[in-house]
Formats: C-alpha cells, structure tokens, sequence
C-alpha cells in the first residue's frame, strides 16, 4: 500500500539500535572502574540478547506466543511464573514483550514492576514492552527510571517514549536535562517523533544550542530551518541551518539553499549551502551555480561539489570543462 | 473486469482514481460483480483467519524474484549508508507494488494452490493516490509483515539491491506506523514502531548469527502482533482498521 510519507526518519531510531540497548560507548567515553564494569556487562547483554534460542527455549518461547490469545487472568500467572523461575533472559525478554501486549491491571502492574526492579537486559526489555504496550500510567513511571537510570537505561526509556508516541514525556525530559550530553539524545527523540513544535519550544527558551539545528533538519522543519538561516545572529549557526536543509531535501529546502547561496553574507553560509545540496544531491541547482559562477575561485569551488556528487549534470560539466567552455 | 483488480479494489491499493470511480460504478449496478467481490472479500476473511499463512518455497522464490524485478525497474541507486534522504516518488511506489504482491501471492495461493513457477504475476499498475490510502486493510498489513519475514529469510547484507528492498521495507513499516495512529489504531503503531530499530539492525549488522538472532525477535514479534489481530478479527469485521 502506498501511505502518507511519515516525517519520522530512521535515523535516530538507527542511534536507538545502536546505542540504547547497550550504552557501551557512553560508558567506555566515561572509562571510570564503575563504567568500564557497566561496559562489559552491557556488551555480555547485548551478546545474549544477539543469539539464537536453543531448542528448550524455542519451545518455551513458542508457548509464549500463544498466550496472546489466551484470558488475560490465565495468561498473566504464568508469565508471571516464567519471569521468576525461567533461567533464560531470552525466554524472560519475550515473556516481557507478550505482557506488555495484554490488556488487564495485572499484566500492566507486573510489567512497570519489572522496569522498576528487574536489572540488565530485562529491565531495558520491560521498559520497552512498557513502550509498546502503551499504557499512560506505567508511561508517566518513565521519567523516574529515566532519572535514576544508567545510560542504557536512559536510552530505553527514550525508545519507548518514541514508541509511544508520548511527546509532552519527552518534552519534559528536554526541559529537565541536566547538560548538553544528556539532552542530545533528548533532542535526537524528538526530531525522529517529528515534534516540530516542541522543538521550537525549546529553541524560543534558548535550550539545545546548535544541536536544535540537527534535530530540526531530522524533524523536516523547513520553516524553523530557515527562520535561523535567514535571521540568526551567529553566521556557524546560520551556516548549520543552511546545511540542514539538504538533509531535509524537498523541493522547497532546494530552493530556499539555492536562495541561501545567492543571498549568503559569509563564504561559510556559501560553502554550507553547496555541502546542503550535495547531501540532497541537487546537481540541477549546483550545474546552474556552475554556470553562473563570476570567479574562478568560485568555479573551481562549484566545480569541486559537482565532481562529488558524479552523474550526468558532473560528466556534463568535466566534459565542458575539458574543452574550456562552460555547460 | 479481473478478480486481481477487485482484489486491488478492495485492498484500496494499485489502482488509479478513475479505475476506482469505474468498478464503484459497476458495482452499483451489477449484481453479480457484487457477488464476486464478496467472495473475493470472504476469501481474504478465510485467509486472514489462518494464524500462518506459510507460502511454499517456490512461491516465497517468485515474491522475491519478482520483487527485486521491480525494485531494479523502479529504483534508484542503494541509499545513502547512515543519512536516509527523503525518497523521491517514484521510489514510493515501490512498496506499493511490493504490498499488492504479496497480497495477491497470498490470495493467488489460496486459490490456485502451488501455482507453476513459470506463471507470471499479475500485476496492476500502482498508482495509489492519497484518497486510497485512507483505508488500511488487515490482510495487506498482514502481507507486509509476511513479506517483510519471507525477505529476512534469505536476507543477504552484501548485496546492494537486498538491502535497498529492506530500506524500502522498514520505510513502508514507517507508513503502517503512521497510518495505524492516524487511523486510531496506536496499539498497532507503537508495535510497528518498534519493530522498525529491529530491522534497521538487521540491515546494518554484519554477524550472520546475531542478525539470525534478530530476525528470530522480529519473526516473533511479527507473529505475536499476527495473533493478535486474529484475536481482534474473530471478535469484529475483519477487513479494515
């Protein structure tokens, strides 16, 4: 089927996989006795979580699924019973996923008790079975685990808050952040939920600094973008701003970094606006720069994109080039 | 008119606006067109009450042939590695036709058994517009999900062209994703939500056991979330969210 093209990109969510199930590069950058401890246990987790079930645990993982259909006053006991008798984290981290798919108080209660208690890999499965399943008082526990939480677990609760779809949490989550490491993440939540007005929020109370920028290009916000390309006092930030629109690539964000190059005030805003249309791959709008070039030193610059980006408008160009005329 | 252009009537999918205006029209006046469209309609209910729709090797085999036959007719270059650009149209409509295949191997299966691989697939024209995508039928997000585990099965990271087939695939997710909540179906999207970083790893990873391991966690997501619209099918009318 063909649906409405989602401003959610999987570029945060690849920063999710990457990183919040293991937190391992926030702990080695830490390289204390007690991080480099955490490091190793959550490189242990991740390679558990990344194997394949042995034959008991397949069948026990088998049995799991078809509680889905089962009474939830059935189901629960025995999930219940699995999480506290089952020697498998990888039996107990389905049997988590399955919890947080019933509909009843008990299944729910035993859940946010599981992110709540349980340590390691569990306590990130429970969290993001929490996320899944979407209930808005285990939801609002979130920020509390968040707050008291390592890395990994800080990075689960932001993948189930985005799974959630629970913007105003993660808001919340932004405007308590306690430094700029902490909240870039916080940000990277928010660009990949498309939370544009959230994010102006932010950028109006002077939170988040030249990584709002990043996170307005994920989010798609053309506007916002732009309003800092045209009007922000800083030209470092006016050149992001101007890059940023080539991540967001539409026709409108082409136009508006051809507008940005032809109106740029600083050679740093020009040379944004030309890496912007390289990440879009705008070779129209740098073919017609090429031709309008007035330097050399210009030309060359224009050139040096164009080579970059290859295809038939650069070929077109060298091939100019080669016999001294210009395409 | 052909029973595949009813069934793509009915999944609101692959069919031009002006097609759609003309079988509502027949429809409204021919009675027996109505009564192959509720067969076509019970079938698909029938289909959909399976829990596992297995399709034999050969046709899983074609679905890929013919989805990578599309994907190299219609599609750009692989993706950029660690940025993903917005997609132009024309690679859209990619995941439409790759939606309206498995549908229709699906359907196709159920009614013909072990078609002979030599048969081609019929194929309408994909042409979704904006007003057929208002609806979002259980057995194409059914046929997502089987489409998205038949390719994860031989999923080969080294080739370019299976990995860009998974991009498109992981963005088609992000569109049942969006369609589910608009559609107030949030149970829906958050599990499609969060099968998507699964997948992404999928694609980046390159230990064949771990990304094994993975494909084990999405297979049983998947299915869970199978069972579950069974669950909710049995209780209500099962063809759309």
């Amino acid at each position: 089927m063909l649906l409405t093209n989602s401003r959610r990109t999987p570029l945060a969510v690849a920063f999710f996989a990457a990183s919040s199930l293991t937190g391992v590069a926030h702990a080695q950058a830490s390289a204390t006795p007690v991080a480099v401890q955490q490091a190793e246990q959550d490189a242990a987790q991740q390679r558990d979580r990344r194997r394949m079930p042995s034959d008991d645990e397949a069948l026990a993982i088998a049995a799991l699924r078809a509680l889905m259909s089962a009474p939830p006053e059935r189901a629960v006991p025995l999930i219940e019973r699995t999480l506290r008798l089952q020697k498998s984290d990888l039996v107990k981290a389905r049997a988590l996923f399955v919890l947080g798919q019933i509909n009843s108080q008990a299944a729910r209660m035993l859940l946010l008790k599981s992110a709540q208690e349980l340590s390691g890999r569990l306590q990130l499965e429970a969290i993001r079975s929490i996320g899944i399943g979407g209930d808005s008082g285990s939801i609002a526990a979130l920020p509390a685990i968040y707050a008291n939480g390592s890395p990994a677990v800080q990075g689960a609760v932001l993948e189930a808050l985005l799974i959630a779809d629970s913007k105003p949490m993660v808001m919340q989550l932004a405007l308590t952040a306690k430094n700029p490491k902490q909240l870039e993440p916080v940000l990277n939540t928010l660009a990949a939920m498309g939370a544009v007005e959230e994010l102006r929020q932010l950028g109006a109370r002077g939170i988040g600094g030249d990584k709002l920028v990043h996170a307005f290009a994920v989010a798609g916000d053309l506007a916002g973008l732009l309003n800092i390309a045209r009007t922000h006092a800083d030209s470092g930030l006016r050149a992001k701003a101007i890059r940023g629109l080539g991540i967001i690539g539409t026709p409108a964000a082409k136009a508006a970094m051809l507008e940005r190059y032809q109106n740029a005030k600083t050679a740093l805003e020009k040379s944004a606006a030309l890496e912007g249309m390289l990440i879009a791959n705008d070779q129209k709008s740098v073919l017609t720069l090429y031709r309008n070039s007035k330097t050399a030193a210009e030309k060359r610059e224009v050139f040096s994109t164009l080579s970059k980006m290859g295809g038939d408008a650069a070929l077109e160009a060298i091939d100019a080039a080669l016999q001294g005329q210009t395409p | 008119m052909t029973d595949d252009e009813l069934l793509l009537f009915h999944l609101s999918d692959g069919l031009s606006a002006e097609r759609v205006a003309q079988i509502q029209t027949a429809l409204a006046s021919d009675a027996d067109l109505r009564k192959r469209l509720a067969h076509l309609q019970a079938d698909l209910t029938t289909l959909n009450a399976k829990a596992d729709v297995a399709l034999p090797e050969p046709v899983q085999q074609r679905l890929q042939l013919k989805l990578r036959q599309l994907q190299s007719a219609s599609m750009a270059p692989a993706r950029a590695p660690f940025w993903h650009l917005p997609r132009t149209q024309s690679a859209w409509l990619l995941p439409a036709f790759a939606a309206s295949a498995g549908a229709l191997v699906m359907w196709l299966y159920t009614h013909q058994g072990a078609m002979p691989n030599t048969q081609p697939l019929a194929l309408a024209p994909a042409t979704a517009t904006s007003a057929q995508a208002q609806t979002m039928s259980l057995p194409a997000l059914r046929a997502h999900l089987l489409q998205t585990q038949t390719l994860l099965e031989t999923f080969d990271p080294t080739s370019s062209q299976e990995r860009a087939l998974l991009g498109e695939i992981i963005a088609q997710n992000q569109n049942y994703a969006a369609r589910a909540q608009q559609l107030g179906r949030a149970d829906l999207a958050r599990v499609l939500r969060a099968l998507e970083p699964v997948l992404v790893e999928v694609e980046n990873i390159n230990e064949p056991s771990a990304r094994a391991a993975l494909i084990e966690q999405f297979e049983f997501e998947a299915n869970s979330l199978q069972t579950k619209l069974q669950a909710r099918a049995s209780k209500q009318a099962p063809k759309t969210i």
